[in-house]
């Protein structure tokens, strides 16, 4: 039985606060779908949770049964059960995929796994997300294509079965069978383990795929609107505008003063011959 | 399979005059003698292991026209002035690889002159710099015929107090044409206190040549870091698997069983 209780979270980066005092319970078995437009803390929400360094939080509490998660290190965070599918995972040159896998497999185990058991179970997961054999041999994420990355991601997922799994927009960039792909392997999951998934998605064809038991929608940095499955039809079909009207909240414009201030630091930076400041503002406009 | 121990056939010469199927070892450790020379005949197919010399001993190695060799030096010990300048003559095949995973200090200077037509070889090192450890290491190489290749791969890490540095030489000498020449360094910087430093250069004095040089000296990155904790690994697991991503692949280039296990052992349960 594993819960996750959120209460009045405070997240920063730099000066900025992104989270102010978010608000949310993640109960085993359930499948939240978190809402909201670009630049409104979602992807904040998932990070800080997790532990990466660069949120700080500056009020409120995470716990998971329990156990307060933010006086944990980031692997005791992954071993209390937590798991983030990230939206750009990294590539990490050196180090061998199955390397990292046997190693993330075997800090959750007593006995060390054998040879024989990870080669059979990184076949049968291979198989079933339907990704190369061979990329659990290649150094980690590099030289993977989009999509491939999101896949080892779900199937590190079903490598080390958490109670609670985060998913960060992991159907972008992912083609119709390999969001069925990664679609089965969340409902296959959920059958073998009552675990709770909190999956941000700015598509609703994921959400047709693993139908969600709650949607909550994030404006400002807080969770503004709880419900069900007919909120994610309003927002696919009409956007956010209909929140301004009926709840009354002001949606604030993604933070074009740090966009700006990034703009201006890259124009400042020596770019050689090779790049040409036109090139770095039409990057920056992307 | 068994390896035959290459002996000395007058105090600091050795040859190696006739096919074998096989593999043979040199050990160093074994021979007091300065300057060794080793002289391995043409057209045949050997697998040399060569376990490290004592301080200061140079190596001169000839290899003779249209002989394949896998050549692999172990250094098993703490003394690391080592000198080796190695001749290979036309069609010569070379993969050699060097592994140097115990602690010490010292410089360690290669060069490889491809005087044949078609010489071609094959370079990886890896080298673990732990503790107080000075280590250096000069690999060149010298074109000077036509259509020789040589690709150099250096792979390193340094922790603790250490300090690593990878140097080298591609040169290509007028009229060698169609000869190509590579070069490639990598070293992870583990602590605040360490040095790494890689120093690819090119000289080409020729036009209708291949050459290309990369270096890439790096801390360990936050996101990375930040990525494999988020999987459940300690901060020192995390490090130590990037260490073995570094250093692991050499062992493939080494036949013998026990050394490969003496390898793997070492970075296994080192830095």
């Amino acid at each position: 039985m594993s819960t996750l209780v959120i209460k009045d979270l405070w997240v920063k980066v730099a000066d900025t606060h992104i989270l102010k005092g978010v608000n949310l319970t993640v109960n085993e078995g359930e499948t939240i779908a978190l809402l909201g437009p670009n630049g409104h803390g979602k992807s904040t929400l998932l990070s800080a949770i997790m532990g990466h360094p660069k949120y700080q939080v500056t009020q409120g509490s995470v716990e998971i049964d329990g156990k307060d998660v933010l006086a944990m290190s980031v692997d005791e965070r992954s071993r209390a059960g937590l798991f983030l599918g990230m939206q750009h995972p990294s590539e990490v040159p050196g180090v061998i995929n199955s390397d990292f896998l046997k190693a993330a497999i075997n800090v959750r185990r007593e006995k060390p796994i054998s040879v024989i058991e990870l080669y059979r179970t990184l076949e049968n997961s291979s198989k079933q997300m339907k990704i190369a054999l061979d990329l659990s041999h290649r150094h980690l994420n590099e030289g993977f294509s989009g999509g491939e990355r999101k896949r080892n991601e779900i199937l590190q997922m079903i490598l080390l079965k958490p109670s609670i799994a985060m998913l960060d927009e992991i159907d972008s960039g992912l083609d119709v069978d390999a969001l069925q792909t990664v679609a089965n392997a969340i409902t296959k999951l959920k059958q073998e383990k009552p675990q709770a998934f909190l999956i941000i998605s700015h598509y609703a064809r994921l959400f047709e795929m693993i139908p969600p038991t709650r949607a909550v929608v994030m404006i400002n940095g807080k969770i503004v609107i709880e419900g069900g499955k007919e909120i994610i039809a309003k927002i696919d079909g009409s956007g956010y505008e209909w929140i301004k009207k009926e709840y009354g909240i002001s949606i604030e414009k993604e933070n074009r003063e740090d966009s700006i201030k990034n703009q201006a630091a890259m124009n400042a930076v020596s770019i050689g011959a090779c790049a040409t400041n036109e090139s770095v503002k039409a990057n920056v406009k992307k | 399979m068994s390896r035959s121990n290459l002996k000395p056939f007058q105090p600091g010469l050795y040859a190696i005059g006739k096919d074998t199927n096989e593999p043979i070892t040199l050990d160093l450790r074994q021979e007091n003698n300065p300057n060794v020379t080793l002289t391995i005949a043409d057209s045949l197919n050997v697998d040399l292991l060569i376990i490290n010399s004592f301080e200061a001993q140079h190596l001169t190695m000839i290899v003779e026209p249209y002989t394949r060799l896998k050549l692999q030096f172990s250094l098993l010990s703490g003394n690391k002035n080592i000198h080796i300048q190695a001749t290979l003559k036309e069609e010569v095949k070379v993969e050699a690889a060097l592994a140097d995973f115990t602690p010490g200090k010292g410089k360690i200077y290669i060069q490889f002159d491809l005087v044949g037509r078609g010489a071609y070889l094959d370079w990886h090192t890896a080298a673990l710099a732990t503790l107080d450890d000075d280590k250096s290491y000069s690999v060149n190489f010298n074109h000077t015929n036509f259509d020789t290749y040589a690709m150099m791969s250096n792979y390193g890490v340094t922790e603790n107090k250490s300090k690593l540095r990878f140097s080298g030489i591609g040169h290509i000498v007028q009229g060698a044409k169609n000869s190509k020449t590579h070069q490639e360094a990598k070293i992870m910087v583990f602590d605040a206190d360490c040095f790494g430093r890689a120093d690819p250069i090119l000289r080409i004095d020729e036009n209708e040549v291949e050459a290309s040089h990369a270096a890439t000296v790096g801390k360990l990155n936050e996101e990375h870091l930040f990525y494999l904790t988020s999987r459940g690994l300690s901060q020192e697991e995390a490090k130590r698997l990037i260490t073995l991503g570094y250093l692991k692949p050499i062992i493939q280039y080494f036949t013998d069983e026990s050394i490969r296990n003496e390898l793997s052992n070492i970075i296994e349960k080192g830095s």
